[in-house]
């Protein structure tokens, strides 16, 4: 019988897979477009390619990110519950999803004349940077959980990852709120620029 | 059709059939007053399971109590098989192991287990089989004097059966229970806390007889290294306030008390800290939900923006294409269909694409 840990871990790999290619990407095209004398070196044909693999990378792992979730969810439930710790994954994973999306909406806005601009190409680079932190972090809670040590434990300070913020139903509701009255505002009245 | 029907009739049967053989209660029944026989259909018929390769060692604070008196009874287990689920249950029994054989049917009552509970079975999830599990329970003595026995069994699954091992061979360990003598320092009226939430400030609060010093002992479970905090001699009775839990985990305390005559100290009593049955998901889903819309809406904003400065500006051909390639793609346009040095067989697309490398390679120009 496979039990559902197993299932976890084919979704996480595939969703720090896909982020690792993308993030990789994400950042020799952002790299290419800051430092001229790398985007020289880059061919068009290379930097064609590499738009696309972060693009479509980066769309694969949003679309895994709720199968790890639901698989890790169920995960937890088998192995006696929530804890302080699986908290602390639910927050990064909404910062993951956050970045990860911001990085494909610029990606579909602007196409591949995003690179044209510094300002969106630094935006894109540390957005996949940021979203690909945020998997790091998912990652090592997640094996901290599983085998109570992580390669972060290397690290010669406690990064405060594994304990969750502490609110209350009433703020987070109120947050909740806020954003999704937020991001109405964005998508609804404000303009959506056509790039050719 | 017909023959496809009872297949899957006699497949589900078969999946009906062997689930209890094959995985028992692979989930546990969660912590509870058990006796060591309970299970035993699964656990103990030897047709449907295999003995456990794990060692147990059992150890007690002291040899000795009194009515009333104090006991910490301690089971080191290790090197169990286990299952993909890593559950061990442990049972704290006395006397032979069958029915009615939890302590509290010998008159002891357990204060505190290892999970914050008071259960003589507790089950824990072990990680590493070599490194193992220690399970620690807090007792009183029964008001009558006499001799004890204690065992302890353990319950797991491994390699896909049922598991069961036990320290009936060792003998157990006994524990005599004498009078109390005079002047003898005591608690007279203490509830022991044993859960608390992250944060919160534990104030230990106990009623005690020939008392003149008292002090709180704890230490972190599984460290030899004990604290020590003195107590408040206050109109509720004697006072401590232990550290505030930072994070998830389990800390042992205890009274050492004394007078003149006599020091005296309780059995270590199990202080755990588990978010989890205290935190609420649902504002972390919330909150999870939260952050990812905020974050979206900042980057999309701050694209939209920025992107408006890609309108005014026509497609820039030559920014991103400064490279070697891309002046081959220029030129690659000016390179001649029937050019004599394209190889048989070159589609033109083939030859605009890649002739600019083959006569590159041939040392001429386009």
């Amino acid at each position: 019988m496979v039990s559902m840990g197993v299932f976890h871990a084919i979704s996480t790999e595939m969703v720090v897979g896909s982020f690792a290619i993308a993030a990789l990407s994400t950042v020799i095209c952002t790299m290419a477009t800051l430092v001229p004398t790398l985007g020289a070196r880059i061919s068009s044909r290379l930097h064609s390619h590499l738009d696309s693999a972060a693009y479509i990378a980066s769309i694969f792992g949003v679309l895994m990110i709720p199968a790890a979730i639901i698989t890790g969810y169920l995960t937890s439930e088998s192995l006696g519950g929530q804890s302080s710790m699986t908290l602390s994954k639910m927050v990064f994973s909404g910062l993951c999803i956050g970045f990860w999306s911001g990085v494909i909406s610029g990606r579909r806005l602007c196409g591949y004349r995003l690179w044209e601009h510094r300002g969106l190409s630094i935006l894109q680079g540390v957005s996949a940077s940021l979203g690909f932190i945020m998997t790091i972090i998912l990652g090592s809670i997640g094996g901290q959980l599983g085998r109570g040590e992580t390669a972060l434990d290397l690290l010669p300070f406690d990064l405060g990852i594994y304990t969750p913020p502490s609110i209350g139903f009433v703020p987070a509701l109120g947050l909740f709120v806020f954003s999704a009255l937020t991001l109405g505002v964005v998508l609804f009245t404000q303009s959506r620029p056509v790039i050719e | 059709m017909r023959i496809f029907h009872r297949l899957l009739i006699l497949g589900i049967l078969a999946c009906l059939l062997s689930s209890p053989v094959m995985e028992a209660n692979p989930g546990g029944n969660g912590d509870g007053t058990r006796d060591f026989a309970c299970g035993g259909s699964c656990h103990a018929d030897p047709d449907v399971s295999q003995p456990s390769s794990a060692v147990i060692s059992l150890n007690t604070d002291r040899e000795s109590t009194f009515v009333g008196g104090p006991l910490t009874i301690t089971a080191d287990i290790h090197g169990m098989e286990l299952s993909e689920r890593r559950l061990v249950g442990v049972f704290l029994t006395t006397g032979t192991f069958g029915v009615d054989d939890s302590p509290d049917n010998s008159g002891w009552s357990i204060v505190s287990d290892t999970n914050g509970g008071s259960s003589n079975y507790v089950e824990s999830y072990v990680l590493d089989s070599d490194e193992g599990i220690s399970v620690s329970w807090s007792l009183i003595a029964p008001s009558v004097e006499g001799f004890t026995t204690f065992h302890i069994g353990i319950h797991h699954g491994g390699e896909g059966i049922a598991r069961l091992a036990d320290t009936s061979d060792q003998g157990g360990v006994s524990v005599s229970v004498g009078p109390v003598p005079e002047n003898f320092p005591q608690l007279t009226d203490w509830t022991p806390i044993t859960q608390r939430g992250i944060g919160e400030v534990t104030n230990i609060q106990a009623n005690m007889m020939n008392v003149t010093t008292a002090s709180i002992e704890w230490k972190i479970m599984g460290s030899q290294t004990i604290s020590s905090i003195d107590a408040e001699d206050t109109s509720n009775g004697w006072e401590a306030e232990i550290p505030t839990a930072l994070a998830d985990g389990s800390m042992e305390y205890r009274w050492r008390i004394s007078n003149s005559e006599f020091e005296t100290t309780t059995a270590w009593t199990t202080l755990s800290t588990d978010s989890s049955s205290t935190v609420d998901v649902n504002p972390a889903r919330l909150l999870m939900l939260a952050l990812a819309m905020i974050t979206a809406s900042v980057l999309i904003s701050l694209q939209r923006f920025m992107a408006e400065d890609l309108i005014t500006s026509k497609p820039q051909t030559t920014s991103i294409e400064s490279s070697k390639d891309r002046t081959f793609q220029n030129t690659s346009s000016g390179i001649s269909l029937n050019d004599p040095r394209r190889p048989v067989g070159w589609t033109d697309e083939q030859w605009i694409h890649y002739g600019p490398d083959h006569l590159a390679s041939l040392g001429g120009d386009v």
